[in-house]
């Protein structure tokens, strides 16, 4: 909280504005970033005649992703976070004290209900929900390294139903006779090739995703749209060298777009390539969860 | 026809009211308020408080300016219920009592109806929203 404090006497709003989440004739609940990309969570709490007050909030990116995944509601997050502070601001945009409550009342803190749903959020709380990092987070929490156990089983076997059946075992870690009937493994197989109608360019997609400082990389991007490679380096603190590999195998994977802009080359991601890494990854949890029950 | 905020829209970059905005005829409508005869009632709340919008763009900024209404009462209701999770305190800053009433073509403009029914409308200077909408439900 402290830390928090600090910033915000410094500024009237010391972080930079992501986009508003949930928009009623004004801003209800944004998304702010400071200079090293942490995220935070300001939300319109109570007004007066004069002053409104805001809670601004520290979020981790899984927060995010167990938000969005309805695993998590804004109460349980809030109940959770110890990086708060309270804002009052008048008029005139200043901060006009910052209210650091030991307890906060009731009616600042969303209910038991505050669950994410679709309606409710804006178009850019739908594209945060569509980035692929909300959902490598979740899944990397369930500790399932799915991309591994596809670029070993699946490569180079396009749509081969005996392969396919071979990955359900290596990914359910099971033996299929011992789990699922024959017809039940012959359904999965057939909506997994449905949804993935081609499965060598999933599997690419998904070693170029399965990398750390790739992971990273697209979550920079996600964040700063346009940005150089310089300022990648810069702001992950890798070389040059090591970034320019990285954003390559990126690259050929068709999961950035690239405009050049005087001497500078501008990276922003391809979304549509994400949304079908993530069609396809949600058909892999499916198949799983079908299998297990 | 002028609308009410026109000196507002031409300083804006964005088109506003956005090209897409018709005269309809919505009828009921119904909107949140504060109270009978609160002068906030039908006030926009660019206009309420234009420094809350400084770092908005301009087609945000367009936005605020309008009007919401929705088409259906449930749709009013749910959208209320789904802010107060969110914000308790909401109502003070959005009104507290639905209000049914209605919007005729000569009003002003609206866009598409979203979810829960809601839509923002731009008001020509001579609405008569104030007699026309009363409380329906607290």
């Amino acid at each position: 909280m402290n830390d928090l404090i600090t910033k915000s006497k410094n500024d009237i709003l010391p972080f930079k504005k992501l986009g508003d989440l949930i928009y009623h004739e004004g801003p209800i609940l944004s998304l702010f970033i400071d200079d090293d990309a942490n995220m935070f969570l300001y939300r319109w709490v109570d007004c007066d005649e004069y002053t409104n007050k805001w809670m601004l909030s520290s979020i981790s990116s899984n927060e995010l992703s167990l938000f969005y995944h309805k695993k998590l509601s804004l109460r349980q997050y809030y109940e959770k976070c110890t990086q708060w502070v309270i804002i009052v601001i008048d008029n005139s945009l200043k901060i006009k004290e910052l209210d650091t409550l030991v307890v906060l009342p009731e009616d600042y803190l969303p209910t038991k209900n505050s669950f994410y749903i679709d309606n409710l959020y804006t178009e850019f709380s739908n594209s945060l929900k569509a980035m692929y990092i909300n959902r490598l987070a979740v899944i990397s929490d369930k500790k399932i390294d799915i991309y591994d156990i596809l670029a070993l089983n699946i490569a180079g076997k396009e749509n081969n139903e005996e392969y396919i059946n071979d990955y359900i075992q290596a990914f359910t870690h099971k033996k299929i006779e011992d789990i699922a009937s024959e017809e039940m493994v012959k359904e999965l197989t057939q909506k997994f090739l449905s949804k993935s109608s081609n499965v060598t360019e999933i599997v690419q997609l998904f070693r170029a995703l399965n990398h750390n400082v790739r992971k990273k990389i697209l979550e920079l991007i996600s964040i700063y749209p346009g940005i150089t490679i310089t300022d990648i380096c810069n702001k992950l603190k890798i070389e040059q060298s090591v970034i320019s590999q990285h954003v390559a195998i990126l690259k050929r994977s068709n999961l950035l777009v690239t405009q050049r802009k005087v001497n500078f080359v501008l990276y922003t991601i391809n979304y549509k390539k994400l949304e079908e890494v993530q069609t396809a990854i949600d058909t892999l949890t499916e198949a799983k969860e079908v299998v297990y029950h | 026809m002028t609308y009410r905020y026109q000196s507002d829209y031409d300083k804006l970059s964005e088109v506003c009211p956005p090209k897409q905005f018709t005269n309809i005829e919505v009828n009921p409508a119904f909107r949140w308020l504060f109270d009978e005869n609160d002068q906030r009632n039908f006030v926009p709340q660019y206009h309420r408080n234009p420094k809350r919008f400084i770092d908005a763009n301009d087609k945000l900024k367009c936005t605020s300016m309008g009007l919401s209404f929705f088409k259906d009462l449930q749709g009013a209701t749910e959208r209320y219920k789904q802010l107060s999770e969110i914000s308790p305190n909401v109502g003070k800053t959005i009104g507290t009592f639905t209000s049914k009433g209605f919007i005729l073509e000569t009003d002003g403009v609206s866009g598409d109806f979203g979810h829960n029914s809601h839509f923002t409308h731009h008001a020509y200077e001579t609405d008569l929203f104030k007699e026309r909408f009363e409380i329906v439900k607290l």
